[in-house]
């Protein structure tokens, strides 16, 4: 009986925490799906318009909820990603739209691949910006076999 | 009723405690939350996965109250089984990233590969190590102490290194109410450690055990007697049948540590103090240690515990199927039975290979005299001169001994090899016995 009752408990508990894991996996990507402001909000990423020598390096001290505020989406960013993709204008490049005007990929928003060679260190994984849905079959290794870096891409 | 609502809620406790995680984090969403099914199917997985693994301590930390309605054998066995859908919950966790585009090199140790998903990938492949050294202890030779500590070592190492990966990784977790519910499961797998290894050896410190006498058994088994010492013992006694931790070590914080059934009437225990356990040599700790015990010994013993009692299943008649040591918590039951001047019948069947491994085997003949009793040995290599019963407990060999219809009515407790269980379990169903019936107890678990 107790060798029944322990398959029996097994079964209810694993049943249960496979429906509720589906169940959370379809209701936060439907949610996700729906959210216009996400799409919006990850359509383009603006320079930096200010010097961020050392007296501006504190970015929340003005950009932070209830000052020139943060966009939704950076609620759970570190400060240390700020000028990670933000670049100050005099110095880096703006960020290029997704497509160029011949409808060929866009080149990365980087100056050069370092120190971003590890395209997953920011992109999907740990990182705060994912990939495009279309992309969900690419591998790593095919990143940068259409999206150049910008400095190559200016090109001679 | 009591029990079956202590049950049920223990049973909704631990379900809402494993999908905490997912009802958080769907509820507060960070906003960049993964817009894939098969990224949000993996982290659900992930979490659910971790949040089994970080309650596993809690299911076999002895604590009473959780141990009441199911039986740290059956809980010991839940542990066991859903550890390994835990473990495939965390295989299938990267797998689902994996198809869903990430680079499967991930997967590899590497300097290039973030550290959080390396924690990730060293939790899981500890996590393997942890379920294979249980799984294949035997046949790897490996002392159960050694196991016993070695696990304890890896499952924190697992838990700290997971609640790293997913801090480190996971995007849920970066808001505030996941990020304090994160930090909940490792505190909680601490408070079970500190109160397993430090708060319940301190309260057993207190109250020592002295050790009456060693007796050897036949079925080259011995019989410690234990008596309080300078404490009352058990003041309610033991339900007989029940088992308890015995620390033969230097205190009660050595992991020198086992789960021994109980040999003697769970009554008396109430009224002289005096408990005994018997104890087969199975060639480490019970041949090495057991036989070196002498009158006058501290010891420690940390119990009562378990559900295969008789006053908890009562019935108009028993069957008692016993094997090998498997003899020990029924011959409690029987001298607890006689103790009460119980008048309902019981039928014990006794296995053993040889005459000479029939431990008790006067003395349950003698227990005849004093209570409705019929023993019925059954022998697989009789002498020649042998007029009971050969070969292994069958179908043949029940129907031969029990009353003609009542004993569908009657209650059946096993106690042996896990093979003899296996086997009367599925034997008894087929004779009509209803399943609700059948009493067993099973601490092979390694």
């Amino acid at each position: 009986m107790h060798q029944g009752l322990t398959r029996r408990l097994l079964a209810i508990v694993t049943i249960i925490m496979l429906v509720a894991t589906m169940a959370f996996g379809l209701a936060v990507t439907a949610v996700r799906r729906a959210d216009p402001g996400a799409r919006v909000a990850r359509a383009a990423i603006p320079s930096v318009v200010h010097p961020t020598g050392q007296s501006m390096s504190e970015c929340t001290r003005c950009h932070a909820a209830g000052g020139e505020g943060l966009p939704r989406n950076h609620a759970t960013f570190a400060l240390s990603t700020c000028l990670t993709c933000h670049h100050p204008a005099a110095t880096g490049p703006e960020r290029p739209e997704r497509r160029t005007s011949n409808g060929s990929p866009a080149p990365l928003p980087h100056p050069d691949m370092k120190p971003y060679d590890e395209c997953i260190g920011c992109h999907a994984i740990g990182g705060n910006f994912g990939m495009p849905e279309s992309h969900a079959v690419f591998t790593i290794e095919t990143c940068t076999a259409c999206h150049r870096s910008s400095a190559a891409a200016a090109g001679p | 009723m009591r029990l079956i609502l202590r049950g049920a809620f223990g049973l909704g406790l631990y379900l809402v405690l494993i999908l905490l995680p997912l009802l958080v984090g769907g509820v507060f969403r960070p906003a960049d939350a993964p817009a894939s099914l098969m990224v949000n199917l993996s982290a659900g997985l992930g979490y659910v996965g971790f949040a089994v693994l970080a309650l596993e301590t809690s299911l076999v930390s002895r604590v009473q109250r959780s141990t009441s309605a199911f039986g740290l054998d059956v809980l010991q066995q839940f542990h066991k089984g859903i550890g390994i859908v835990a473990f495939c919950f965390v295989l299938v966790h990267p797998t689902l990233l994996v198809l869903a585009g990430y680079p499967a090199r991930i997967l590899l140790p590497s300097t290039r590969v973030p550290l959080g998903v390396s924690l990730g990938l060293g939790a899981f492949l500890l996590l393997a190590v942890l379920i294979a050294s249980s799984l294949l202890r035997k046949r790897l030779h490996l002392p159960y102490q050694v196991w016993q500590v070695g696990h304890g070592i890896l499952t924190l190492a697992v838990i700290v290194l997971a609640a790293i990966h997913v801090r480190m990784v996971g995007r849920y977790v970066r808001t505030a109410p996941m990020a304090v519910l994160w930090a909940g499961y490792p505190l909680l797998v601490a408070l079970v450690f500190a109160n397993y290894r430090l708060l319940m050896p301190l309260r057993l410190m207190k109250k020592p055990w002295r050790v009456v006498d060693n007796r050897e058994e036949a079925g080259d088994s011995r019989t410690l007697r234990l008596r309080p010492d300078g404490h009352r013992g058990w003041p309610r006694g033991f339900a007989a049948g029940q088992f308890a931790w015995l620390h033969l070590g230097r205190s009660p914080f050595s992991p020198d540590q086992h789960p021994i059934s109980l040999s003697s009437n769970g009554d008396e225990a109430a009224e002289s103090g005096e408990i005994a356990f018997t104890i087969k040599n199975l060639g480490d700790w019970s041949g090495r240690t057991v036989p070196r015990v002498q009158a006058g010994d501290r010891v420690w013993v940390d119990g009562p515990y378990g559900v295969f009692t008789l006053d908890r299943e009562q019935g108009p008649g028993y069957v008692f199927l016993a094997g090998g040591v498997g003899i020990t918590p029924l011959r409690s039951m029987l001298v607890t039975m006689a103790g009460r001047e119980d008048v309902r019948p019981v039928v014990l069947f006794y296995g053993a290979r040889q005459v000479s491994d029939l431990t008790f085997r006067e003395e349950l003949l003698a227990l005849r005299e004093r209570m409705n009793l019929k023993v019925v040995y059954v022998v697989e290599q009789p002498p020649p001169e042998w007029d009971g019963e050969r070969g292994r407990i069958s179908a043949d060999v029940l129907r031969r001994h029990l009353p003609p219809r009542q004993y569908r009515r009657w209650r059946y407790f096993i106690c042996g090899p896990a093979r003899m269980m296996d086997a009367m379990e599925e034997l008894l169903p087929t004779l009509g016995v209803p399943p609700e019936q059948i009493h067993t107890e099973r601490f092979d678990m390694v």
